[in-house]
């Protein structure tokens, strides 16, 4: 996971941060920016990607469903829920989903408290 | 070119008179493009050699821009040519810069000519910090020498402190810049790279001469009162207290700078510095609780007990928190959020009122979120106390929970002050705010919901009935604001309590209550956002509706009301559509009455275009509840017979335009709905928009009939034919005709065509007989008269993807004859496309479709009828494998893992296609050196990072199923041709062939993604290794 003075960094592996990814890679592949400078765009989006989802994002949704399996393993909770219902912000709409891996981390960096 | 021509216009300067009418002429009024060349002509001078000695002489010049320029000179010839300077030329230029620096504070240049030698100085430490290992304390002893002397000559008996105390404020201050640039700049650095371990251990090292720095500076000026350095000080404190955070092993330096917090403390006292002392103490509190020690945890407390902190606390609650700011508050926060788990379990009487004044800080005055800015920060403090309460609670053992009746009682204050705020404020009040403060009034009240579902983990049914009752004193008292927020935070817990029988009795007070009479009543009887919450209250409570009819028509009588509502429309709509749906078996005795309800309204209004959708769904699913199939039918026609009509009128307008009547009030229900004052709508306008409407209708009836019901499924058993008796036959036929002369008239309109679609996959899913449930060869036979050229012929594509997966799960009677009708047509459409990229969606569909087909019924494919068609869609797949659309990559990818995975024994042995071993072989004879050479291309460095886990599939697949696989693709790594240019000179051949037997070996275990990947980056260079 991510070193404790940084960000983490899973959210590259969303489709913003594998889309950012592959366009740096192409970057790089016509020599328009060096890998140093992609290195400090990725560490920048950790931080701002954290940042936006934590202070920007309002939307919400709650759901229900059958809770499988937890743990809790180096300050990393993880959850598997089944036959989930989740129910939009806006009312009515819900989405159904058979199994459900929800993986949470401590939005303070470790050393804070 | 543009480069040589910019020089052309603007040469070098040839004389220092030159340079500086260049710089002068870049701070003056100018266009962009005169700005720009001038600029690069600074830049290039920078950058060429003389630009050491252009910056020296241009350091001491009258002009502060002049001197800017020269400083920003000596940073940019740092960072681009320090490498070159031997140690003695190194030590010489500090000397010099150290001197300009003190010289341009003496000469009273600029504070931003002054702060950029400093970030100068920075720049030199950074480069070389072995060079001037004690950068602070020689600073200070140049400042006291009042000029720059080698580093090495450091070697006074003077202590740092002394020379510090021998500072005037003007050099105390400079020397506090440095610091403070120091620890910023050195920051920026990775802390965690072995190349800069030895700067940040240097800079480390400094870290008693900043204590003493500080220390002076935060002591108030008795020198030069003119002059105050706690401003600097605090914000120098403030970036090495972050400093030390993010280098988490350092207890000298934080050691060190504990001594500071004391006099930092002490600046509270002058009202300029309350700002950037409070946020310095909100900022670390917040971020780096453990700085503190208890010690000065115990000296903020005693300052929040002061008559300072109670004045400050008054003026947060009643004053202007524009004027004011809310500083105070959050520095109170940031306390509470600290010690949260101390306040709440200690019962003492000093946690007690500090808990107090934090519930306090919810009742401010003025309105959310504009008015009273601190509500959201509390509220966001007291949702981490509820979570801790609720943590402590479930983690505790019973005897251990002697703090839990203290805690309790705040939270009954939060609750209230909660309700009390979230009321909305008088509809002039509203409509003056702008959208930014409307919105975070409407989030303020949502996190207020978020809170109130917290509470209730602890409270339970008692913060129902804490509400309920609330809102039963605010209807006697006719108080409508309160009534509101009374609703408002009953819908709240809905999703907690909805569904459990137990709180019936608390939401049965509010049911049976007159409120609901008071909703029915005339417009203008009750505030609009009053019934907008009570009917939204309704909607939110459907499963106490369900268990309680009796309460439902009056429900839905309101409902209904509100229907024509401009504002309430839309979510009366829904409502009716939610609880419609979920009640729908306690009201098939009103049907009837519903369709004649929604007659009377389409006859005497034209209703948003989404509400009427939702209103027809919701009586679809109470006519799909009806038990008897012809009192069901009867239902259907009747409301079915309202949307033909206007088909019928749609289709005569578009043939005979001179029909427009605009007086008619069904031609109204073709007007623009976004803009129903566009001058004079054309007749094909209307007639498109009356059929869009009403196929949307008809799509949100074929939802509505849709079986909410699960049904036992039997595995074993074969599912029963669909054979719809002879009425629903008639009524299928009907509508089948009627869907494709909408769509022959208007063969344009893309969106005809997606709600066709969407009609048909509506009845895909259903398992007994249904009015849209079509016979599968009457939809076959839809889907073959497409071409080409039909407007979304992807989406189409798509839908036939939908119709083969519900067929599988059909009948297998019905399977054969549609895909081998299907197959032919989806191919042709693949056929057509003038080239594989050409369109994403056809593309991914059409390879998705044979994909489909392939999986369950080999033996089509292989049809001898078929071979000219396979052949093209293979080569097809291969070509889009090999393409750059991620997409239909992504599709081609699973297509050739799912069919190298299969084996004529795993299709049904009932099919022909279960002895056709050898077809598959003979297939893959041909087409195995294609796929295995299109995968090592895209491996081999061409794919895109993110696509090497897709196409990693199908080369496992090969590798398990294919003996021959490892001759195909040595054969296409040793080819390179197949590699990215470049590549094979990275990767040699034997380190291909070894990258061969690695994946061989793994037999398609889950580590060959990890090889591919390695191999990927191999072949792309060490650049792209920037990425774990």
């Amino acid at each position: 996971m991510a070193a404790p003075n940084s960000y983490y960094d899973l959210y590259r592996h969303g489709s913003l941060g594998v889309a950012l990814t592959d366009s740096l890679d192409e970057l790089i592949g016509d020599e328009r920016i060096d890998p140093q400078l992609a290195m400090k765009v990725l560490t920048q989006f950790d931080r701002v990607i954290a940042e936006t989802l934590q202070e920007k994002v309002k939307a919400r949704l709650t759901f229900k469903g059958s809770l499988d399996t937890y743990r809790f393993c180096d300050e990393v909770w993880t959850f598997l829920i089944r036959n989930v219902t989740f129910k939009l912000d806006n009312g009515a709409q819900t989405i159904q989903a058979d199994k459900v891996k929800i993986v949470s981390c401590s939005s303070k960096k470790t050393e804070d408290k | 070119m543009a480069d040589a021509a910019m020089q052309q216009q603007l040469p070098l300067p040839t004389s220092l008179a030159e340079v500086e009418a260049l710089i002068r002429a870049l701070y003056q009024p100018n266009p962009p493009e005169t700005i720009a060349r001038i600029q690069e002509v600074l830049q290039r001078l920078q950058r060429s050699p003389e630009g050491w000695q252009l910056a020296q002489s241009l350091i001491a010049h009258r002009e502060d821009n002049i001197r800017f320029y020269a400083a920003l000179t000596l940073i940019i010839k740092l960072n681009r040519d320090s490498a070159g300077l031997s140690d003695d030329d190194a030590s010489s230029l500090l000397e010099n810069i150290i001197g300009w620096t003190i010289q341009a504070l003496a000469d009273g240049a600029g504070n931003f000519v002054v702060k950029k030698l400093c970030t100068a100085l920075v720049t030199y430490f950074v480069h070389f910090p072995q060079l001037w290992p004690n950068c602070l304390r020689h600073f200070v002893d140049c400042l006291d020498l009042g000029r720059g002397t080698p580093p090495a000559g450091l070697a006074k008996p003077l202590s740092t402190e002394a020379l510090v105390s021998k500072l005037d404020r003007p050099k105390l201050r400079l020397a506090i810049w440095l610091a403070t640039t120091l620890v910023e700049e050195v920051g920026k650095t990775d802390m965690n790279a072995p190349k800069f371990a030895p700067l940040h251990e240097r800079l480390v090292k400094n870290g008693p001469d900043v204590v003493y720095l500080l220390a002076r500076g935060f002591s108030p000026p008795a020198d030069n009162p003119g002059i105050k350095t706690q401003g600097d000080a605090l914000t120098c404190f403030q970036a090495w207290i972050l400093y030390a955070q993010r280098a988490s092993h350092v207890p000298d330096l934080v050691a060190s700078l504990r001594q500071l917090v004391e006099p930092a403390i002490n600046c509270f006292a002058d009202d300029d510095l309350f700002q950037p002392t409070a946020e310095l103490f909100s900022d670390a509190l917040s971020n780096y609780s453990s700085f503190f020690t208890p010690e000065h945890y115990a000296t903020l407390a005693a300052l929040f007990e002061s008559g300072w902190a109670a004045a400050h606390y008054q003026r947060l609650l009643r004053g202007s928190h524009e004027e004011d700011g809310i500083g105070f508050g959050l520095l109170l926060l940031a306390y509470g959020d600290a010690k949260v788990q101390d306040l709440m379990r200690s019962p003492d009487p000093r946690s007690q009122q500090f808990l107090e004044k934090l519930s306090g800080l919810l009742a401010a005055d003025g309105f959310l979120v504009g008015e009273d800015a601190i509500f959201v920060p509390a509220l966001e403090f007291w949702s981490t106390f509820i979570e801790t309460m609720i943590d402590s609670t479930y983690s505790d053992e019973e005897g251990a929970q002697g703090w839990k009746p203290f805690a309790e009682q705040h939270l009954k204050m939060v609750v209230m002050s909660a309700w009390r705020k979230i009321r909305w404020p008088p509809p002039d009040v509203f409509a003056s705010w702008d959208s930014a403060e409307r919105v975070a009034f409407g989030d303020a009240r949502k996190d207020v919901a978020d809170m109130l579902q917290s509470v209730f983990t602890l409270e339970g049914i008692s913060l129902v009935a804490f509400f309920a009752d609330l809102f039963l004193q605010a209807l006697g008292a006719q108080s409508w604001t309160e009534l509101e927020a009374s609703a408002f935070c009953l819908g709240a817990l809905a999703d907690c309590v909805s569904d459990d029988a137990k709180y019936d009795l608390e939401l049965s007070k509010i049911f049976s209550s007159p409120f609901f009479d008071l909703l029915g009543q005339a417009p203008g009887a009750i505030p609009l956002r009053l019934r907008q919450t009570g009917l939204g209250l309704i909607e939110r409570y459907r499963e106490y509706f369900e268990r309680h009819a009796e309460y439902l028509p009056n429900a839905l009588n309101l409902l209904f009301a509100a229907v024509g509502d401009p504002v309430l429309g839309g979510p009366a709509a829904r409502s009716i559509s939610t609880l419609c749906s979920s009640c729908r078996s306690i009201l098939t005795s009103e049907a009837s009455a519903f369709i004649q309800h929604y007659r009377t309204i389409r006859g005497s209004q034209v209703l948003d275009s989404l509400a009427e959708e939702r209103i027809v769904l919701a009586i679809a699913s109470i006519v799909q509840a009806i038990n008897d199939e012809d009192q069901r039918l009867n239902m259907f026609e009747s409301l079915y017979g309202l949307l033909k009509k206007d088909f019928e009128l749609a289709v005569q307008l578009q043939g005979q335009p001179g029909l427009l009547n605009l007086q008619q009030p069904d031609f109204l229900r073709g007007l623009d709905a976004s803009n129903p004052q566009a001058a004079a709508p054309t007749a094909e306008n209307v007639s498109v928009n009356i059929a869009l409407r009403s196929m949307r209708c008809l799509a949100s009836m074929a939802k509505g009939m849709q079986d909410a019901k699960e049904h036992p499924v039997d595995l074993d058993s074969e599912p029963p034919a669909l054979d719809p008796n002879g009425r629903l036959a008639a009524l299928q036929t009907d509508i089948l005709r009627v869907l494709i002369e909408i769509q022959r008239v208007f063969h344009a309109s893309g969106e005809v065509v997606e709600i066709i679609c969407n009609i048909f996959r509506a009845g895909f899913s259903e398992t007994l007989p249904g009015p849209f449930v079509f016979p599968p060869g009457a939809v076959t036979e839809y889907f073959v008269q497409q071409r080409f050229e039909t407007a979304r012929i992807g989406t189409l594509l798509s839908t036939a993807c939908s119709f083969v997966g519900s067929l599988y799960r059909g009948p297998k009677v019905y399977v054969r004859p549609q895909l081998e009708r299907l197959l032919p047509w989806a191919v042709s459409i693949l056929q057509a496309l003038p080239a594989p990229d050409a369109d994403t969606e056809i593309s991914v569909n059409g390879i998705n479709f044979v994909d489909k087909v392939a999986s369950k019924h080999l033996d089509i494919l292989f049809q001898p009828q078929n071979s000219s068609l396979l052949e093209f869609f293979f080569l097809f797949s291969i070509k889009v494998l090999d393409g750059k659309d991620p997409l239909p990559k992504f599709a081609s990818a699973e297509f050739w893992a799912n069919f190298l995975s299969l084996k004529p024994s795993s299709v049904d042995p009932s099919s022909p296609a279960f002895s056709m071993g050898d077809t598959l072989a003979n297939a893959m004879t041909h087409l195995g050196p294609l796929v295995a050479r299109s995968l090592v291309r895209n491996l081999g460095g061409h794919a895109a990072r993110s696509e090497i886990d897709k196409l990693c599939e199908p080369l496992k697949r090969l590798i398990v199923t294919r003996p021959e696989a490892q001759e195909w693709l040595r054969a296409a790594l040793l080819d390179d041709a197949c590699l990215l240019p470049g590549a094979p000179e990275r990767v040699s051949a034997d380190e291909r062939v070894a990258f061969l037997r690695k994946i061989v070996a793994l037999r398609g275990a889950r580590t060959t993604n990890q090889i591919v990947r390695e191999f990927w980056m191999a072949c792309r260079g060490a650049q792209f290794a920037y990425v774990s």
